[in-house]
Parts: C-alpha cells; sequence; structure tokens
C-alpha cells in the first residue's frame, strides 16, 4: 500500500508537487463542501432567505419572485416588469406586507387579490396619473406562515428607507393579529408609514385615547365602525336579538364586535351566549358541541330572530350547521357578523342546507362588486365612476404589455380593497412631494390631510381619513352569503347611520 | 524466480542502494553516502564468487525504476577485430553505444535519457568509416546511433532523412576517394547542421572543449574523429571523451527538469572488468573524475581475482565492511577513486539456506548443509548447484556431496539436466584446459606434475609435457585459484572436481588407474607415505597399514600423525563406502605380526580417511572410535604419548566442528 503511494504518488519530486496540488485541491473542495453543508445558502432570491434551512423564504423581493407560490408568479412577473421600467433615484418604493408563503388557501387567495389590486394601482399610478411624481415601485414583503417571521421582514424594510430603495410606505397589514400588531407597532414606530388594508380590529388603529401607531392609515373600517353599521342595519331587530360570543382573550377581532355588538344590545332581553374558541382559532375543537346548545336555547326563546355572532369564521360555519340541526326548523334566523362571514362562502364544511333551512347568514364586508353600480348607489360616500376606473383597469391588465396577473375574482373584495390602500399610499406619498421625492417623515403626516377635497375616491367608496388615520363613516357593504357560496349584496350601510356629506370631513375636522 | 543471494545482501541491500539512492525493492528514497563525488565499485573475487550474480541481481532490481545497463566485457562482439574494422571501431565504441541503448529507455516517472553528445561522438567516429556507394551500411550503422540522440519514430524518420542527405553528398564529391577528413568535416557539419535541433546542438557544443577544438563543436568532433583514427594514445583520448561524453549525457538528465522527473541515480554495471575493454572504460570515469569532472553515474564493475595492476592504489574493502558504510574517500592518486569489494565465500548458514530454498520438503540430511560447505569452501556457485541438484532430485536423502556431484542438475526446465560437477568445471575452467587439469589434478607439486604431464599428456604441435603445466600453472595463476605447496590443484573444490571428472571421465576409470599408477610408481620408495597416498586412492589399503603399524614404534609421533593424515586425504570414489564398517571393526580379519596393533591402526586410518574425506559426511560413531583408538595407540607409544592423547581429544573435536585435523591437535 505505502509502496503503491509511493510509486504513484510520491516517488518524483514532480509527482510531490503534483500530488500536493491535488490534495489541496481535494482539501479546499472538501473544505468548501463542509462550509457548504455546515451553512447551508439559505438565500431565495435577491433580498430573500431562509432564516433556517427547510424554512420558507422570507423577506422583500423587487424582481419578480413569487416565494415559490404558483398562483403569483403572474403578478409578481407584472410587478417586477413594470418597476424594471423606473429610473433610480426617481421612485418611491411602496411594500406590500403579507404571510405571502401561507398554506392556508384562504390566505392565498386573498395573497393573490391583494397584490392583484396593489399592482392595479401602482400600474395606475405610474401610468394614468398626468406623470405625477415620484413613480411608485412595488415590492412584495414576505412575513411567512402566520406573520411568524415579521421581525426579519420588518427588519429588512426598515433598512430600505434610506435610498436606493426609498421605501416611503408598507402597505398590505391584512390580518388582525397579534404578530400584525408587533409589526406595524414596529413599522410605525421607525416612522415608517403603514397603510392597512383589510385589518379591522379597533386596537391596531389609532383613536381619540392616543395614537400607539403614528403614521398607521388603514382604509377598512374599524371593526368598531363596522360592528356600528352592521348594528344599524340589525337596528330593527335589537330587540330580538341574541349575542353569541367568542370568550378565548387575544383575538382583537372578535373583542372589538364583541364590544360593538355589546353597546348595541346593551338592553336585550337574552343575555349573551358563551363559548370559548381552541388557541388556533382554525381548529375545529369542541366548540361544535356548545353551538348545539345554544342553537336549542335560540329555540327556546319566544321570539329571537337574529343572533350577532362575535367570532372567527371555523366557529361561525359550526354555528350556522348547529343551526341548520335546530329542532325550531319552521322559525327564520338572520346571523349578523363581521367581515369573517366573507370566508364561510369558500368552506366546502359549511351545511348548505341550514342556508336553506331559513338561516340567512349577512355579514360587513370591506368591499364588494356590486356595492356601488348604476342605478340606487348613494351619491356620496363613493362613487360608481370611481369604482369604473378600477374595472377598466382590470380589463386593461389582461393586455400582455401589463399583465397576466393571474386569476382575478372581485367577490371578495380584497383586489378592490388591496387597491384603494394603494391609492392611498400613493395620494399620500405624492402629497408629501416637493421636489423629486418626499421625505418619508412628511408622508407620516399627510394621513389627516386626506380628507375633504383631498379625499380618496376609492373603488370601495370615499376615503377620508381622520386625524387618527382612520376612514371616517366608510361604506359598508352588507353582503347576504347564498347557497352557492357567493355573496349577494344587500346594502351599504353607514357607521354614521347614513352617507358623508360631500365634503366628507370627520366632525369636529373642519 | 530471482535468484536469492544469500551471503551479498551487503552489496544488494546496503552498498548499492546507498549508491543509487533507491532500495532493491519499493520506491522509497535511500540517503546518499557520498553526495557529488561517487566511487568506483570493482567487486573482486575468483570464479565462482558470484560476481556475475550479483551484477545481475543488481539489474533487476533497479530496471524499470532508474537507468541500468549490464554489459559483458568478454562477450564476442566486443572482441578486437581486424585492423581494417578496427579503423572506425573500437570495443569501446561498441561498448558505449549498447550502454546508451541500454540506459535510454524510460523508467518509473521519467521519460528516456537522451543521448546527444554520445550520438555525435560515435557518429563521428563511424563516419570514418563510411565509403561513397556504401549506403545500406551508412543507413543501418547512422540510424543506430543517431536514434541514441532522441527516441520515437518521428526522430526515426528525420534521422533516415538526414542520412540519405549524407549519402547524396558523398556520391556527389568529385570522382575518386574523398579524404577522410573531408568525409568527417562534411558528416560532422550536416550532422549539427540539418538533423540537430536548437537543444541538442547546445548539448554538442560540449565538444568544443576537445583540446585543439577552440570552442567549436564542429572542430572537436572532427578531430575527435581524427584522433581516434591514428590510433595508441590519441585514440585513448579520443575514448576517453566518448565515455565522457555518456555521463555528460547523463549528467545532463539529471538536471534541470530532471531533477524533478529523476528519483536516484544510473547505474552502469561491467562485467568482467578484467578483460582489456573493462580498463578502457573505467579508467576514463577515474581520470575525469579525479580531474574533478562530476557525473552521477553509479558505476559497479566486477573483476575476476582479488588485484589489478591498475587498482594498486584503490581503496579496499571485503563485503561484510561495506554493509553499513563504505568509508570512501579520494585520495591522490586516480586509483583512489575505486573502492574494490572482496567477495567473500558463503558462510555454512547461507548454504543452509540455500538448501532449505530448494529443499523445501526438509529431507536432505542434516549434516549435508555442513558437508557442501566443506566440499565448495563456500563458493557461490558451487553451493548453488549442488543445492538445486539436491532440490530436483526425489529422494535427496540419499545423498552425500560426493554422490551430489554425480547428481544432475537441470539449470533450465527445458533442458536436460548434466551432473553438477561438469555443469561446475565448464563455468569454472575453460574447456581447452580442462583435459589437462583433470590428468594433472592429482598432482602433488610441480614436478609430480611433469611427471604426469610426460607420460599421460599428449604431445600437440611440438608442445611438449613441460609445456602444458607451465600453462596450466598459468591459467590457476591468472585465475587467481588458490595455491597449496603441497598441491598441484591448490583449491581444494577444484581439486575434488577435477578428480572426480578423472574418476567418471571415462566408463572404466581407466585413466584414474592410470594416472594414480604413475604417481605411485613416480614416488617409489623416494616418498613412501605419497606412494601409500595413491595405493590407497587405487583401493589398496594393506601397504598403508603394514607401513604405519611398523612405523608406529619407532616413529615420532607427530611425524607419524601426519603422515597418516597424508595417506588418509586419498580421495574415494567408490560406489559403496565401507571405511566406516572397517573403522568400527566389523570387517576385516588380523594378519601378519602383531595383529592387534595392526587391527589398530587400520580401524584408525579408515576412520581418518573417512572423516576426513569432503566426499563423506562423518559419522558421530566413527568420530568416537578415532578418539578411542587414539587415546589407546597414546598408551603404547613410547615417546609419543601426549601428542597421541592430544590428538585423540582434539581430532573428535575438530571432526565435529568440521575443522581439518591438525596432527598436533588443538585445530589448525
Amino acid at each position: 500500500m505505502t509502496d503503491w503511494f509511493r510509486r504513484v504518488f510520491w516517488f518524483t519530486p514532480l509527482r510531490k508537487g503534483l500530488t500536493v496540488l491535488l490534495v489541496l485541491a481535494v482539501v479546499s473542495g472538501l473544505a468548501y463542501g463542509v462550509h457548504r453543508v455546515a451553512n447551508p445558502d439559505l438565500t431565495c432570491a435577491e433580498g430573500v432567505a431562509r432564516p433556517e434551512p427547510d424554512a420558507e423564504c422570507v423577506g422583500v423581493s423587487a424582481d419578480g419572485y413569487a416565494f415559490g407560490v404558483a398562483a403569483l408568479k403572474d403578478v409578481a412577473a407584472a410587478i417586477a416588469r413594470e418597476n424594471r421600467g423606473l429610473t433610480k433615484g426617481e421612485y418611491a418604493t411602496v411594500a406590500v406586507m403579507l404571510p405571502i408563503t401561507s398554506t392556508d388557501s384562504g390566505m392565498r387567495t386573498k395573497v393573490l387579490h391583494e397584490l392583484q389590486g396593489a399592482f392595479l394601482q401602482q400600474y395606475a399610478a405610474n401610468h394614468d396619473s398626468n406623470e405625477q411624481v415620484p413613480k411608485i415601485r412595488l415590492v412584495l414583503a414576505n412575513t411567512g406562515m402566520g406573520n411568524a417571521h415579521w421581525r426579519t421582514t420588518v427588519g429588512q424594510l426598515k433598512g430600505m428607507v434610506d435610498g436606493p430603495d426609498n421605501l416611503r410606505a408598507v402597505s398590505g397589514v391584512a390580518t388582525s393579529s397579534a404578530e400584525t400588531k408587533d409589526a406595524v407597532k414596529e413599522l410605525t414606530g421607525a416612522g415608517i408609514p403603514v397603510i392597512g388594508t383589510t385589518i379591522t380590529a379597533d386596537d391596531i388603529a389609532n383613536g381619540p385615547d392616543g395614537d400607539p401607531y403614528p403614521g398607521l392609515a388603514r382604509v377598512s373600517p374599524t371593526n368598531g365602525d363596522e360592528a356600528r353599521a352592521i348594528a344599524q342595519f340589525g337596528k330593527v331587530e335589537a330587540k330580538k336579538a341574541v349575542l353569541v360570543q367568542d370568550t378565548r382573550p387575544g383575538d382583537h377581532y372578535t373583542a372589538t364586535l364583541r364590544k360593538a355588538f355589546a353597546d348595541l344590545l346593551a338592553d336585550a332581553p337574552y343575555e349573551p351566549q358563551l363559548f370559548t374558541s381552541p388557541p388556533d382559532p382554525t381548529d375545529e375543537g369542541t366548540t361544535p358541541n356548545t353551538f348545539r346548545q345554544i342553537a336549542l336555547l335560540l329555540c327556546g326563546t319566544r321570539d329571537a330572530d337574529t343572533v350577532f355572532f362575535a367570532g372567527r369564521h371555523t366557529q361561525l360555519r359550526q354555528f350556522v350547521n348547529a343551526l341548520g340541526q335546530r329542532p325550531c326548523q319552521h322559525r327564520e334566523f338572520t346571523v349578523l357578523t363581521g367581515d369573517e362571514g366573507s370566508y364561510l362562502g369558500a368552506d366546502d364544511r359549511l351545511d348548505k342546507k341550514a342556508l336553506a333551512n331559513k338561516v340567512s347568514v349577512r355579514y360587513a364586508s370591506l368591499a364588494h362588486p356590486d356595492a356601488w353600480k348604476e342605478p340606487g348607489a348613494p351619491r356620496t360616500g363613493g362613487s360608481p365612476a370611481a369604482y369604473k376606473v378600477f374595472t377598466d383597469l382590470l380589463e386593461k391588465a389582461a393586455d400582455p404589455d401589463i399583465g397576466p396577473i393571474g386569476k382575478t375574482s372581485l367577490r371578495d373584495g380584497q383586489a378592490i380593497i388591496a387597491y384603494d390602500a394603494m391609492a392611498t399610499a400613493v395620494r399620500g406619498i405624492r402629497e408629501a412631494t416637493v421636489d423629486k421625492l418626499p421625505e418619508i417623515s412628511d408622508v407620516v403626516t399627510q394621513w389627516p390631510q386626506l380628507k375633504g377635497p383631498l379625499k380618496v375616491e376609492g373603488a370601495s367608496g370615499w376615503i377620508c381619513l381622520d386625524n387618527h388615520g382612520n376612514p371616517y363613516n366608510k361604506a359598508v357593504p352588507i353582503v347576504e352569503l347564498a347557497r352557492d357560496g357567493s355573496q349577494r349584496f344587500v346594502e351599504i350601510a353607514w357607521p354614521e347611520e347614513k352617507p358623508p356629506a360631500q365634503d366628507c370631513l370627520p366632525p369636529g375636522a373642519s | 524466480m530471482d535468484r536469492e543471494l544469500f551471503g551479498r545482501e551487503a552489496v544488494l541491500d546496503g552498498l548499492a542502494p546507498r549508491l543509487v539512492g533507491l532500495p532493491p525493492r519499493g520506491f522509497q528514497k535511500v540517503p546518499y553516502e557520498h553526495r557529488d563525488d561517487l566511487p568506483v565499485v570493482v567487486l573482486t573475487g575468483g570464479r565462482g564468487m558470484g560476481k556475475t550474480a550479483v551484477l545481475k541481481r543488481l539489474h533487476t532490481a533497479y530496471r524499470s525504476r532508474t537507468p541500468v545497463a549490464l554489459i559483458d566485457c568478454e562477450r564476442d562482439q566486443f572482441r578486437e577485430r581486424s585492423p581494417e574494422a578496427s579503423l572506425a571501431w573500437s570495443p569501446v565504441t561498441e561498448a558505449l553505444t549498447e550502454l546508451g541503448e541500454q540506459l535510454a529507455p524510460a523508467v518509473h516517472g521519467a521519460g528516456a535519457v537522451e543521448f546527444p553528445r554520445l550520438s555525435a561522438g560515435l557518429l563521428a567516429v563511424a563516419s570514418l568509416g563510411w565509403r561513397p556507394h556504401d549506403d545500406e551500411n551508412i543507413l543501418a550503422e547512422g540510424l543506430r546511433l543517431g536514434l541514441l540522440a532522441e527516441p520515437g519514430s518521428r526522430w526515426r524518420g528525420q534521422t533516415r532523412t538526414w542520412l540519405s542527405k549524407v549519402v547524396a553528398k558523398f556520391a556527389g564529391m568529385a570522382s575518386g576517394m574523398p579524404g577522410l577528413d573531408v568525409v568527417v568535416e562534411t558528416t560532422v557539419e550536416s550532422l549539427l547542421d540539418d538533423l540537430f535541433g536548437r537543444g541538442q546542438r547546445t548539448s554538442a557544443q560540449w565538444y568544443g572543449d576537445y583540446p585543439g577544438a577552440g570552442g567549436q563543436a564542429k572542430r572537436g568532433l572532427t578531430l575527435l574523429a581524427l584522433h581516434f583514427r591514428r590510433g595508441s594514445e590519441h585514440r585513448v583520448r579520443a575514448e576517453r571523451h566518448l565515455v565522457g561524453a555518456l555521463r555528460a549525457d547523463l549528467e545532463a538528465a539529471y538536471h534541470g527538469m530532471g531533477r524533478l522527473r529523476r528519483v536516484g541515480r544510473p547505474l552502469v554495471l561491467i562485467d568482467n572488468g578484467q578483460a582489456p575493454l573493462g580498463r578502457r572504460l573505467v579508467e576514463p570515469v577515474l581520470r575525469d573524475r579525479a580531474d574533478g569532472k562530476r557525473d552521477p553515474v553509479v558505476l559497479i564493475a566486477a573483476l575476476r581475482g582479488y588485484d589489478h595492476p591498475a587498482l594498486r592504489h584503490a581503496v579496499r574493502r571485503s563485503l561484510p565492511e561495506v554493509r553499513h558504510e563504505l568509508g570512501w574517500e579520494r585520495g591522490r592518486e586516480v586509483a583512489s577513486g575505486a573502492v574494490t569489494v572482496e567477495l567473500t565465500p558463503l558462510d555454512p548458514e547461507h548454504v543452509r539456506q540455500f538448501l532449505d530454498r530448494t529443499d523445501p520438503r526438509q529431507l536432505t540430511r542434516a549434516q549435508l548443509a555442513r558437508g557442501v560447505h566443506r566440499l565448495t569452501g563456500g563458493r557461490p556457485v558451487g553451493v548453488d548447484l549442488l543445492a538445486r541438484a539436491a532440490g530436483q532430485d526425489e529422494h535427496p536423502e540419499r545423498f552425500t556431496p560426493g554422490s551430489l556431484l554425480g547428481a544432475p542438475v537441470a539449470l533450465r526446465e527445458d533442458t536436460e539436466g548434466r551432473p553438477v560437477a561438469d555443469e561446475l568445471l565448464g563455468r569454472l575452467v575453460p574447456a581447452a584446459r580442462l583435459d589437462w587439469l583433470t590428468v594433472l589434478a592429482p598432482a602433488h607439486d610441480v614436478r609430480s606434475a611433469e611427471a604426469l604431464a610426460a607420460s599421460r599428456l599428449p604431445r600437440e604441435e611440438g608442445r611438449t609435457g613441460l609445456a602444458a603445466v607451465r600453462d596450466a600453472r598459468t591459467l590457476l595463476a591468472d585465475e587467481h585459484w588458490a595455491s597449496d605447496p603441497r598441491r598441484f590443484v591448490g583449491d581444494p573444490f577444484l581439486r575434488t572436481l577435477l578428480l572426480h571428472r578423472l574418476r567418471y571421465g571415462d566408463p572404466g576409470a581407466s585413466r584414474w588407474r592410470a594416472v594414480h599408477q604413475m604417481l605411485r610408481d613416480h614416488f617409489g620408495d623416494a616418498d613412501v607415505p605419497r606412494r601409500l597416498h595413491h595405493e590407497l586412492a587405487l583401493g589398496d589399503t594393506e601397504g598403508a597399514v603394514t607401513y604405519l603399524r611398523e612405523t608406529f614404534a619407532t616413529a615420532d609421533a607427530r611425524v607419524w600423525l601426519d603422515e597418516l593424515c597424508l595417506i588418509a586425504c586419498a580421495p574415494h570414489f567408490e560406489e559403496a563406502d565401507g571405511r566406516a564398517a572397517v573403522a568400527l571393526g566389523r570387517t576385516g580379519s588380523p594378519t601378519g605380526a602383531d595383529p592387534v596393533l595392526h587391527a589398530r591402526v587400520r580401524r584408525l586410518l579408515f576412520a581418518v580417511w573417512h572423516l576426513t574425506d569432503p566426499l563423506a559426511l562423518p559419522d558421530d560413531e566413527v568420530t568416537e572410535k578415532m578418539g578411542y583408538e587414539l587415546g589407546l595407540l597414546s598408551e603404547l607409544h613410547s615417546s609419543g604419548n601426549e601428542v597421541l592423547w592430544q590428538a585423540s581429544r582434539s581430532w573428535p573435536r575438530a571432526v565435529r566442528d568440521w575443522r581439518p585435523l591438525g596432527s598436533t591437535g588443538g585445530g589448525s
């Protein structure tokens, strides 16, 4: 063995030299291999990396990376194409922060629609706005499933404020959860303007009691406003109403609904019915048993026909199913709830027969394609014209120069809301612009100005922000869940009972 | 199977690896004992001492790892040729060509060695013999020498083209014979300009240093060829330069890139260096190295004999000394660049190893190894062939050294076996002198040899028997056989072999009888013990016994014992060895006067005859008996009690120790 080794590798000085080179090459190769195994390449794309091996890709992407989600490929590519057409230094960046890699199918659809809406607004801002500056660059910010990796992404966003990215706003904040709240807190704490799309929870909002999120604007009504709008819609029924509420702590959405409904039903004859959802509200848990009892109780009441449901959609589905099995099949029940009702249509486990058995589910939607259609649309608080601009854009997006942007659907209203949120961001950025690019601190102070003549005429209705960045008297389309799972528009409800005046100024603001 | 070299490891595992830098097998490195200046190693020893075997073994061991060449200076192709042929040829040029061809092939890790200098020099010399219209000869010779400069088919083609150009030039020369200087000059000029590339021209520039060349390679090469033609001193100088060219080419191969690719040193082995060619090859190396022209060549030559006039100042070593260190340093004399290493006889242990290998079944008698050692005196060729013969026999247990001499030995599997003794004599004695020596072998001294020659050797072409004895003595001296004042053929092994041939050379052993009868008659009453010695050889024992019995009482005990030994060392070749039986008193009947003493003397004589016979294996019982008889005789002797008693104790001991008997006891 030694002799063979010497003969082949170590006999002449020349062989020794070559052997040394060979060994060095092999060793460095091995070292590199070991290094790669020990320090795996976690990058997914530019600006995007896995926080740990085998984790999802998290971060901010501007060049068409779809975070491995096939459905997003088209829209991500369209955004990237739009971004590529911009000149460095002449654009402001808006990030759409979403749990893009979520595996939940509802969330996936929501993400797709939000990105589509945001892109349409970006396109409109860059091409159909009389060459206003700055141009808008859109980036995708993934916080991971359940927003678990929000810290990484938020940290990255904070670093993008200075050139060359010139991040000026973050949009897309789409769920009401503790992580979202922390993320918004962190972003606004760093002086970055945030425009929430579908956050409705009252405690991710500023208010008269204080501005915990300086620079946060919302285009959706708060849960409180929603609840008030629902309550206004169901006002006549208050005497015959029962409140069914989730007691699990820590859920802002349910807590807000609970509070609004409770205020409305302060002197209702029936005491609230309670249930407690599992820690993860998408778990089935044991709540169906509770709901069966509540259904029995409801049958036991004399004339109750309206249920205000303060809970998440899994529990809502269980409750509707339980109600479908109620003993008093002859009695009609209307379930009123918040925007979680919108998920019900896509839920396979919903007992569709319940809807036939005189049970109707009505809820506050954030936006609905039928809300602003002639005739019969209110004259203020929104306009069919503004809505038509949106739908025209949507049609244009089929053009291969702009799109494609993937399969579109307006039924859930997410695209409309995202479009409006983006419009708010663009309006804020451009209003703050003096020279080429606005200071980010100027953008933050713009939100309270967006009212009256500067209001955003959104596709979902007028967005007149109050001094705390919340939309004042935003149109709330009330929809009813049809038996085929679609949402049937019922009517527009207003948190302030009736549409805003033409000037759209919050009271006390003028 | 490699021939094992028992007892020669000092060269194979010690000396050669330290010089070459590589072990006999494997690819490790061995530290050099000498860095820049190398000694020429001359292995000395008589015939059959294993010189050739050592060289062949070195050749086999280092082949394929380092360039190695082995030439035998006594080969026919190196014999001097007719004066006409010698004009452009000498044994040295032939040997250098052969050495170059053997050293050239690629070895492990390194490419072929190229000899542009040697090639140029040899071509210049060869061109002396080139004549116009001798195309075929020029092409053949030129191609062989040209290929030394570079191997490969491309070069072969170029050389061929060049040679046809040279032939054309010769043909184009003015009618009649061009002068030799013109031929040489034309060849050299064309060689350097047309055939050689830039690198080779640079190498050939080496000839610019030739005396009188004035730095011009062409001039140097031409001068060298012309000097070669002039002969005597001039040719010696030219040849010295040609040898230098070989060394310079090797030196160049071990420089530059060669340093990276080559490990160890090239090895040149010269067998039969006592031939004139050997000196002509080795002397230039010694002279150049003494002048400070160093080279990496390890030169190991074999020299028959133990001395050479040219090596008077050489450093002398014997084989066991060089196992771990040569301890050589250059002195002032040219010859001090050489080290003679005398190959010593094998030890009994080595003989045992030979037999162990040839007789793996371990059937031979336990004493045979010592017996063979006593017979051969440790001469490797004898040990080797005897051991092989023992191994090739179906029943090796029957062998005594004597019967082994007659056993057949086959040196190759496809040849018929020859008796070992014949094979050995073929190797040790030139065939032309064998018959003479066979007849003269029993002689004790020159005079008895002359007597033998006069009566037994035929007169040939006017040569008398005396001339034959002189020839034989010259031969024995020239071949460095040991001399012994009591024997005409001094070396006991050679003598035994010759006697064996005398005995078995003819079917009826008539020559054997005639020779011994002649010697018996030659000594007559003038030298009774020697006469009795021959009587004993003829199988007539009673005279000896009677003589010894009669002289026992009167003679000095020492003289009596010496005479006993002289008589008892008679050769004994009878098929049936009855000596032990007689010695033990199992046969024979008392006769004549004083039958008791007579029987004792006879038993003692037979015991000594048997125990000192190198062809027989000593018998323990007979050894005991010899001591016993000597002890008894010591009591009967009037004045020699002490001497005989000592002998009764020391002789058995000497036999057991395989020593010769000493008449005075205590060993010889």
